[in-house]
């Protein structure tokens, strides 16, 4: 039963032909195509238990619908059963058993069949011709005496129940030196009858073929008496429920003969078996037990209608019933009570799968009952109901409630199918069922009665299958409009499915329902079209789906209620909002959030209307809002209602409301609760109702005074105010818009007096200011607004620049998030408007142009997915506004407006997220003078993040770059390696005693260096002072330092940078301090650093070895000062002695 | 387990249906069987045993099950009646000698309990022998006219022609499908998407 969240389409794929054949038949003759009396080698093993794996696989994907392989199935089951025989068939001659892996692998194939099949289908595959019977049972008792898999027992005990059919006599395959064949079977049955798995079912199978041969008549006795045995040993529970099994079996389909003489054994059995709690834990063998009651019960009573059994049902047929009834009376045994009661038991078992076999069997004993029998059976089914219906009205969970009412609605959909309810019977049925139809009782956070609810939909279905149409008529509408309720209305997916399959003439799609939210906002409007559905839509909703235990169907509810009452809304309208009117004072919440939602909705929807009558209806739903008392939205958990009530005036506001002061709701006070409130959701209601209250009143004062608070506000009323500066429609009145975007632009300004140090505070700030700055015609293109405009760029870039991070992580992102989106909607703006601005360029030079590109490149280069993708995302919006601009063409140029084009329209439409795709691209922009320092930056900033520890794309792409340029250049406009490298350092010193600034550009270098780009530099001068300083400033302090990172990374440098010739000398000292570290785990990381380096470097010239040995022999973690520093001191010797043996050789 | 398991659990057990083939031994039985599926029909020995065959007849899938004739195995036939939809007994038209025991065959089956409600057709075989009973004949030598229990149709057949084999399994398929449950109603239980 599903309980959480069920809104996911394409559940289940609907397959419509055994697509897989050839692929699956390829399989399988490589499967076959091994010999089964040879031992597979380990390999092959692992090979053919792949294939088998695949064939699973393939024969579980049509597990719902397994059907369509029927036409195939004598090609898929025919060879594997030839191999299994031949097999056996060689077992038998040589009287000795091969190996068995393939065997057992084999035997797991077929019994994959049955799985997916059923045994019943599968099992005519089998060979059954008098040999086989030699041949198997052979092949069973030897594998019985090893160890196999079960499936092999299991297959071979299903190949017997075949064999065991053969008309006979069972003595003609007997061995004068053996047992008799049927006593070997009989036993090899009973002892598999009690195991735990699968065997014990096809055991069963076995044992009731066997039973039911007259030729084994005389067994049956012995059975009873072992099953007697066996039930009376309490902890016996398999091989009870094997018992069960056989008997349910036996009894299937009528009488047989050999049973008569112990239906009595079985009553007495069942009625032990129900006494004894270890037994009856079981839910088989409860299941068991109310089977063979049923069938037991069934046997017993005469056959009343040839046509009526098998499988048919017609309805016609129970006429019939009366002529025969009078006379049939005395042939009902007493006995037959019981097994009703027993059964109705059984109906409220706590198993679904109990419950289910009691209502199938009751169904089929009222078939054989006389009418007015098989009406009391009914009557007492649908007693059941009354004894928990108060709870089911009140929807309040009683732990046996769902039992009996699944049960009870079962049982009413058995006897409907069978065409057992007619007259009177049919209106209490289906009266009951419609409540059933809405049984949805909260458990904690779960819901219960899904399954009463699918039932009910089980009941409607069969009811319009079995009945003439004339007994349904006075039903047809009641019930079509019930169960469209539900298959648009209902919570869960299977049952919005089961309720449409059961309106048969459906209008409503099958698969429309599967999504919740599409179900109520298209299909039901789409019903709702059809007037004979409408009012019970509507009535649906208001009296259940808006009073639902879980808030988001309330909301899904008002919603799908306004969609309805769209359809002719100054009728329903009105109506709906007086309705919902009169619950708002009801003491339930639920349903007060229900139809304060509901009016909130339908006042959106007057709203478009001028029909004054229209206009009267919301102007009263705003008044009502004043029948809720303050006190109720401040309680605790009022936030839902009041978020709802701010919906709702925001909906129902006018001019004509609004002016009504002291007749009204206090509006002000409940839209300032709202944004005080803790809830953002509160917050952003109470702001969308300024909104609309902004068009209609002048709301100046406010903002003042809310500027006025927000300085000294706690964090949650700033967002508020922030939410609400965002929200409000400055183009009617004006409102003091400066006051606003002022009070907001400083608190997000960086280092000034009132900056806020609350970062969602700040987020909220630049939403609002976006939201502002971009409002049609409030800012951008008001000529007198450029201080604002341009105020409002300046703090963007500091937004851009706000790395603010908490245990929660870089949370400063947010913040940047808003500015890159603030850019990418703003920047359009201007270009769009361009043409109306008396001097653009006053608003945004080409400077100021370029600068904000680069930087929004920078966070393209970032670490964090979401930055770069949003970053990508808005810089094509730009990009996209001014060339499709011409006046914005020609006033702003863009630098490389081709390559970034390009990046950011990307044919594959790969987006910034992708990594490896876009940092080869966009490290490209680095020939761009314009751009350079900000990616530069920004590329840092991505490959210097904590969690890289190995080479990530931006890396990668930094390196391959770096490594293509010249080593030096003469102009200014190449670049080079040295440009490069020198601009990083540049940036690494701006801020060298902050290792979130520092720490990335050292990760940077590393990088470059352990990818031997930055060893050409010492080839010149230049290159090598700069090498020097890099080298310096890597180390400056370095047995000071605090931060392990920092440490290590510098130590790594240092390393990583010994080897080039002319720059050795200069990290010798370092790598002293490094190697003699007072921390034990730095000297260790430096001396494993170093051996690493001299594998793949001449590091110790001919000493390779002495210096290798000292690397790794010296106990740098946990040794004393006293064998450390002589070490390091001659590593460094070495070191300095092989350098200068280059040195010589160089020069 | 629920309503949809169940529609769609009927879908397929709808569209089987189980037929069982019985008569007296030389009747043909097998021989039809084997005609209708286009099998070579000189090979036929008598059936020692059973016989299961599968094969789709218009949208049905049929299970025949085709039991031995032989005075010995006719004990043996009450283990093949569980689940029956439809009883075809094939009649050697030539056997006047045996109708008497084909007669009281017949209807010591039409007494059991787990065959009532299957439809019965009756396969006057071998009408191409010379001197094969009619039609009429065989219907009043096995008093057919006295069937109450069952619904009943005897059609002239052979197995080495093929005359009215089609015809008689179209027969049984339509009466057994008219008293099945989901057959009955026009629109199916679902919609296929």
């Amino acid at each position: 039963m599903s309980t959480g969240p069920s809104d996911y389409a394409g559940e289940d794929r609907l397959i419509s032909a055994f697509e897989k054949h050839d692929e699956f038949v390829e399989l399988l003759k490589a499967f076959l195509a091994v010999d089964l009396l040879e031992e597979p080698s380990p390999a092959e093993h692992v090979a053919e238990d792949r294939t088998l794996s695949k064939l699973a696989a393939i024969l579980d994907e049509y597990q719902e619908a397994a059907y369509l392989l029927d036409p195939y199935l004598d090609e898929l089951v025919g060879r594997p059963i030839e191999s299994l025989r031949s097999y056996a068939s060689h077992a038998f001659q040589t009287g000795s058993l091969g190996p068995t892996t393939r065997l057992e692998m084999l035997a797991r194939l077929i019994y994959w069949y049955t799985k997916t099949r059923g045994y019943k289908t599968i099992v005519r595959y089998f060979p059954h011709e008098t040999a086989d019977f030699g041949i198997a049972l052979g092949l069973l008792s030897k594998t019985l005496e090893i160890v196999v898999q079960w499936e092999v027992t299991y297959v071979l005990l299903l190949w017997l129940s075949l064999i065991c059919m053969l008309p006979f006599d069972l003595s003609l395959f007997d061995d004068k030196d053996k047992a008799p064949v049927a006593t070997t079977l009989e036993n090899i049955g009973l002892e598999q009858l009690s195991k735990s798995g699968k065997e014990r079912d096809a055991a069963a199978v076995l044992l009731s073929k066997l039973y039911i041969r007259k030729d084994a008549e005389g067994k049956t006795s012995t059975f009873f008496a072992w099953g007697s045995r066996t039930v009376k040993k309490a902890d016996n529970v398999y091989a009870s429920l094997g018992f069960l099994q056989v008997v349910s079996e036996l009894l299937k389909g009528g009488t047989h003969a050999a049973l008569s003489d112990h239906l009595s054994d079985i009553r007495q059995l069942l009625n032990h078996i129900k006494e004894e709690p270890t037994l009856m834990k079981n839910t088989l063998i409860r299941k068991y037990c109310s089977k063979i009651s049923g069938r037991l019960a069934v046997m017993q009573l005469p056959l009343r209608n040839a046509r009526k059994t098998a499988r048919s049902i017609r309805m016609e047929d129970t006429q019939h019933h009366d002529e025969a009834a009078e006379e049939l009376e005395e042939h009902i045994p007493e006995a037959m009570d019981e097994h009703v009661e027993e059964l109705v038991t059984f109906l409220q078992d706590k198993d679904t799968i109990v419950r289910y076999s009691a209502a199938k069997g009751l169904a089929r004993i009222s078939e054989r009952l006389p009418v007015e029998f098989a009406n009391q059976v009914l009557e007492s089914i649908l007693s059941l109901y009354d004894l928990y219906e108060d709870a089911a009205r009140a929807q309040e969970y009683v732990p046996d409630a769902e039992g009996s009412w699944q049960g009870a609605t079962l049982a009413c959909a058995e006897f409907a199918r069978r065409g057992l309810v007619g007259g009177e019977q049919l209106s209490s049925v289906l009266d009951w069922t419609s409540k059933a139809l809405l049984f949805d009782i909260r458990k904690g956070a779960v819901s219960v009665g899904s399954n009463v609810r699918d039932a009910a939909a089980y009941v409607m279905w069969a009811s319009a299958r079995s009945q003439t149409s004339g007994s349904m008529r006075p039903w047809a509408v009641p019930i079509a409009q019930r169960l469209i309720a539900v298959s648009v209305f209902d919570r869960e997916i299977t049952i919005r499915r089961a309720a449409s399959a059961a309106f048969q003439e459906n209008d409503i799609d099958f698969y429309a329902v599967s999504i919740r939210r599409h179900a109520f906002e298209v299909a039901a409007p789409e019903v709702a079209k059809h007037k004979e559905y409408r009012a019970s839509l509507l009535s649906h909703l208001e009296t259940v789906t808006l009073r639902h235990w879980d808030p988001q169907m309330r909301s899904l509810a008002a919603a799908a209620c306004r969609r309805i009452c769209d359809l002719d809304l100054s009728t329903l309208g009105p109506a709906v909002g007086a309705r919902q009117e009169q619950l708002i004072t009801h003491p339930d919440n639920s349903i007060v959030h229900g139809s304060l939602l509901a009016l909130a909705n339908i006042a959106e929807s007057m709203a478009q209307s001028a029909d004054p009558e229209l206009q009267a209806a919301r102007l009263q739903v705003f008044r009502s809002m004043s029948k809720i008392p303050l006190r109720k939205l401040q309680s605790f958990r009022g936030e839902p209602l009041l978020a709802t009530v701010c919906a709702v005036l925001g909906a129902s506001a006018s001019p004509a409301a609004l002016n009504r002061g002291s007749n009204g709701p206090p509006w002000q006070e409940i839209l300032e609760l709202g944004m005080k409130s803790r809830d953002e959701s509160v917050q952003d209601a109470a702001a969308d109702a300024w909104s609309r209250i902004s068009d209609i009143l002048d709301c100046e004062k406010h903002v003042q005074r809310w500027a006025r608070d927000f300085p000294t506000g706690t964090p949650v009323i700033q967002q508020g105010i922030a939410k609400v500066f965002g929200k409000l429609k400055y183009t009617r009145f004006i409102h003091g818009v400066e006051t606003a975007t002022q009070c907001l632009s400083a608190a997000v300004t960086t280092r000034g007096p009132k900056f806020l140090p609350t970062i969602e505070v700040r987020r909220d700030c630049f939403v609002a200011l976006r939201q502002i700055v971009c409002q049609d015609g409030v800012v951008i293109a008001s000529n007198e607004q450029v201080a604002v405009f341009r105020a409002f760029l300046r703090v963007i870039q500091d937004g851009l620049r706000d790395y603010t991070s908490d245990q929660r992580g870089d949370v400063g992102s947010w913040v940047r998030l808003e500015c890159l989106k603030a850019l990418g909607t703003g920047l359009p703006r201007l270009f769009q408007h361009c043409s109306e601005i008396l001097d653009p360029l006053h608003w945004l030079d080409n400077d100021e142009l370029h600068q904000t590109l680069a930087m929004m490149l920078k966070q393209g280069a970032e670490r964090l997915d979401t930055v770069r993708d949003e970053a990508g995302l808005q810089l094509a919006s730009i990009l996209s506004a001014h060339s499709s601009d011409s006046t914005a063409r020609v006033t702003w140029k863009i630098d490389g407006e081709q390559v970034l084009i390009a990046l950011c329209n990307d044919e594959e439409a790969r987006t910034w997220k992708e990594g490896s795709w876009f940092f080869p691209k966009v490290v490209q922009l680095l020939l761009i003078p314009t751009y350079r320092s900000c990616l530069l930056e920004g590329l840092a900033y991505g490959i210097g993040s904590k969690t890289e520890s190995t080479l990530g794309p931006a890396g990668q792409a930094l390196s391959d770059f770096a490594e293509r340029l010249p080593v030096s250049s003469s102009d200014e406009d190449t670049l080079s390696l040295f440009q490069l490298a020198q601009e990083l350092l540049l940036q690494a010193k701006r801020d060298l005693s902050n290792n979130s600034h520092f720490i990335p550009y050292l990760q940077t270098f590393l990088v470059l260096l352990q990818a031997d780009v930055l060893q050409p530099l010492s080839d010149t001068e230049e290159g090598r002072t700069l090498m020097q300083e890099l080298v310096n400033v890597a180390s400056r302090n370095a047995s000071r330092m605090k931060n392990v990172q920092r440490i290590l990374l510098s130590m790594k440098i240092v390393t990583s940078a010994a080897p080039i010739p002319t720059i050795t000398a200069m990290v010798l000292g370092p790598l002293l301090v490094f190697l003699t570290y007072s921390v034990p785990k730095v000297r260790a990381e430096t001396a494993e650093s170093l051996y690493l380096v001299a594998q793949t470097s001449e590091l110790f010239g001919e000493n390779e070895e002495r210096g290798e040995e000292l690397l790794l022999e010296t106990p740098w973690l946990n040794g004393h000062e006293s064998d450390f520093n002589p070490a390091a001191e001659e590593v460094i010797r070495l070191i300095r002695q092989a350098a200068e043996e280059t040195d010589d050789r160089r020069y | 387990m629920g309503l949809l398991t169940i529609i769609r659990k009927n879908r397929y057990k709808e569209k089987e249906m189980r037929i069982l083939f019985l008569g007296l031994d030389n009747a043909g039985k097998t021989t039809i069987i084997k005609k209708i599926n286009g099998e070579d029909i000189m090979q036929v020995s008598p059936t020692l045993g059973f016989n299961i065959k599968t094969f789709i007849h218009g949208k049905y899938t049929l299970n025949i099950w085709d039991v031995g004739g032989q005075r010995s195995l006719r004990p043996y036939w009450r283990n093949y009646f569980e689940q029956t939809d439809g009883l075809v007994w094939v009649v050697d038209s030539a056997d006047r000698l045996r109708m008497p025991d084909c007669k009281d065959e017949l209807f010591s089956l039409l007494t059991e309990d787990r065959l009532a409600g299957a439809s019965l057709l009756i396969f006057a075989n071998k009408q191409d022998i010379k001197g094969a009973l009619s039609v009429k004949e065989i219907h009043d030598a096995l008093a057919l006219g006295s069937i109450k229990s069952h619904r009943y149709r005897i059609l002239p057949c052979s197995a080495v022609t093929g005359e009215n084999l089609v015809e008689g399994f179209d027969w049984i398929v339509d009466d057994i499908a008219s008293r099945l449950y989901y057959s009955s109603t026009p629109a199916a239980a679902t919609r296929p998407s």
